[in-house]
């Protein structure tokens, strides 16, 4: 929902960035505010998902300029660890099996370090129990899942619900969702998605990087930007994502050609 | 899979008169037996040693493992056994146990130490020393065989709720040669576990080689907690042997953490069909430790499973080293033998050495066999990082998942509880 006076979470200015010396991002711009619902979409290897990975800190990414403000703070000093607890949240596109590390230990814990960095008491596991039991609930996935490995043999689509239950624990301000809707056949999706729209609030804002419009038809965008060569070159609302469905993303490229 | 490989030690071009005598050295300082009853044991293990050496990297067998340790230092003739106060450091030591046991059995020095010792229950029967030895030829077992001091030889019958629990203790900072030998006979039908505890008095410089021996009757079920937590001053070379009767079952977990040389020997000949093994090891070497298992498994019968996990952890600079030998004949038709390495390498410095040895002749079988060697993942990492733990965090939660899911399947719940307190202390 599009408040113009809402607070601004996130504001990126002339983001460039590298990984192994091979420019990724060249100058990128974009303002988030508290209610807001973004996507990003654009062809493979436009810059998208290095986008993500930048903004939830990963280490293999190196920013040369520009800056990143989040609540008005500069994102960028922070370790992954700190940014996490501060609300900035990465749904990954590729979730990781760590087997032997309880689904559930690793919830809690992950849970607590947010609670700490609040000031606020460590749930027990009893209270932290019925915490999970009631948000699991939002993505309809099954209590054996806490109790195996984290993502240890779980489907493309039981990662994804997975991810979105650690948002719904984690309450993130900054929710980025990384092609959260790949892998995935309707059913998981609607579930994803639904999940999502649930967790949209007024005082949080939703990133979603998508390659296709499809999730766009559950979880409806404020706006859509269109990225290419590591900057975002056009900015509409969601009649945007149909029209890129329909007409493909060359014509976008001809346009920014056209009026430099 | 071989992952590294290092056979060098100049040890190998010492003339071969030279490592005799460094056998020999060590044979001369074998204490008198306790029991007459042991003479014909050491005798027939002396005629066998003769003319052997010391295993150098040459030798298949100890490719990898540097003795280095051992050879270098200079043994004396051990003291006199269980002194009073020894023995008090002892039950000092041990304390109260956590946990009810059906028998208690307390070496010290590899002398069996009654004052310490418990056996009354119903199913727990003491037995002279002169049981039939099981234990293979092989270098190390004969040198215990023929250093004999003492050995505790006990028959388990029935259902025995509750575990017996064994623990060898090396308590001399002097350094010299200990051989403790443990042989149990679990009789047909028999259910019972077995907990073994090697351990050290403060600044153990002694070389403990010892001998277990387990004997598995018809039906019988074995489980068989194993802990080397020696001083990282001792040298631990330790043989499990262990024989299967037909539909037996053997579950073995063998966690090595102490020492600054081990290794430890762990055979099973299985006799019968319809035997399952089932062998789960965990190695955890800091500092500059060696650690190396080498296991066998002899299917002389057809249709018996094995299932083997093998983890090692290994960080700063020390050395893991693996051998997993499975070994299926043509009598052993339908044989189902699967076996698992992964080590996780903690620094660049540390090193691992993993090699199965499957020699399978028999055509209507089921062996498989694999390896990983890893370090906590970056992507591992940095995932757990954007959920908000720290990156020490992250790596302890690695590591101690790796560590402790190993320990899966250890009773009584209260043992497995300990061991995880034990090794969450050496993994920090």
């Amino acid at each position: 929902m599009i408040r113009p006076d809402s607070e601004v979470i996130l504001e990126v200015r002339e983001l460039t960035a590298s990984v192994e010396d091979t420019p990724i991002l060249k100058g990128l711009n974009l303002t988030i505010r508290a209610g807001e619902i973004h996507a990003i979409m654009g062809p493979n290897g436009s810059g998208k998902s290095t986008f993500s990975k930048i903004l939830a800190g990963h280490p293999d990414y190196t920013v040369t300029g520009g800056e990143v403000l989040y609540k008005g703070k500069n994102l960028l000093a922070l370790p992954p660890e700190e940014r996490a607890r501060e609300g900035v949240f990465l749904a990954f596109q590729y979730p990781l099996e760590i087997p032997g590390v309880s689904n559930l230990d690793f919830l809690r814990v992950a849970y607590n370090a947010k609670r700490q960095h609040q000031g606020l008491d460590e749930l027990d596991a009893f209270d932290f129990d019925d915490l999970v039991r009631q948000k699991i609930e939002l993505v309809k996935l099954d209590e054996g899942f806490l109790n195996r490995g984290v993502n240890e043999g779980f489907s493309g689509g039981e990662k994804k619900r997975n991810e979105i239950l650690q948002m719904a624990l984690l309450e993130p301000t900054l929710a980025i969702l990384d092609e959260t809707d790949s892998g995935l056949d309707i059913d998981a999706l609607r579930i994803v998605a639904n999940g999502v729209n649930q967790l949209s609030r007024p005082d949080n804002c939703i990133l979603l990087i998508t390659h296709y419009q499809r999730l766009l038809d559950y979880i409806v965008p404020d706006y859509v930007h269109v990225m290419e060569g590591g900057r975002i070159i056009l900015t509409g609302t969601k009649e945007l994502a149909l029209e890129l469905e329909a007409r493909g993303y060359d014509w976008v490229r001809e346009e920014e050609v056209a009026t430099p | 899979m071989t992952i590294t490989v290092n056979a060098n030690s100049d040890q190998a071009d010492l003339p071969k008169a030279s490592r005799a005598n460094e056998l020999n050295d060590l044979l001369t300082l074998a204490p008198p037996p306790r029991h007459a009853e042991l003479e014909p044991l050491r005798q027939a293990a002396r005629d066998r040693l003769h003319e052997q050496t010391l295993p150098t990297p040459r030798d298949e067998d100890w490719r990898f493992t540097d003795l280095g340790a051992l050879r270098r230092r200079s043994f004396q003739a051990p003291i006199a056994p269980l002194h009073p106060e020894i023995v008090a450091e002892v039950g000092h030591l041990l304390g109260e146990r956590s946990f009810p046991t059906v028998a208690q059995i307390v070496l010290i020095d590899g002398y069996f130490c009654g004052e310490l010792s418990r056996v009354n229950a119903t199913g727990v029967e003491l037995l002279p020393p002169s049981m039939p030895a099981i234990a293979p030829a092989e270098i190390f077992s004969d040198l215990n065989s023929a250093m004999l001091a003492d050995r505790v030889c006990l028959r388990l019958t029935g259902h025995l709720a509750e575990p017996v629990e064994v623990f060898f203790v090396s308590s001399r900072q002097q350094q010299s040669v200990v051989s403790p030998r443990l042989s149990i006979e679990v009789a047909a039908q028999g259910q019972t576990t077995l907990v073994e505890h090697f351990l050290s008095l403060t600044g153990d410089q002694q070389f403990t080689n010892s001998v277990t021996e387990l004997s598995l009757g018809t039906s019988a079920h074995l489980r068989h907690v194993r802990i080397q937590h020696q001083s990282p001053t001792a040298i631990h070379i330790g043989c499990t042997t262990v024989c299967q009767a037909q539909d037996s079952h053997y579950e073995g977990h063998a966690i090595d953490l102490g020492g600054c040389l081990s290794r430890h020997n762990w055979q099973v000949q299985i006799y019968g069909s319809g035997s399952q093994t089932i062998l789960k090891g965990l190695a955890i070497a800091r500092d500059s430790q060696i650690m190396d298992t080498h296991s066998a498994v002899f299917f002389n019968a057809p249709h018996s499973r094995s299932e083997q996990i093998h983890k090692c952890i290994v960080g700063d600079r020390a050395h893991g080293i693996f051998n997993g030998r499975v070994v299926v004949p043509q009598v052993a038709q339908l044989t189902d033998a699967k076996q698992l390495s992964r080590t996780l390498l903690l620094s660049d410095k540390a090193r691992v050495d993993t090699k199965p040895q499957l020699e399978i002749v028999a055509d209507n079988v089921k062996c498989s066999h694999g390896a990983t060697v890893s370090q906590p993942a970056a992507d591992e990492l940095f995932y757990l990082r954007s959920r908000g733990l720290d990156e020490q965090e992250a790596k302890t939660l690695i590591v101690k998942a790796f560590a402790l899911e190993q320990l899966t399947g250890i009773e009584p719940q209260i043992l497995r509880q300990e061991l995880e307190g034990v090794l969450l202390a050496k993994l920090h």
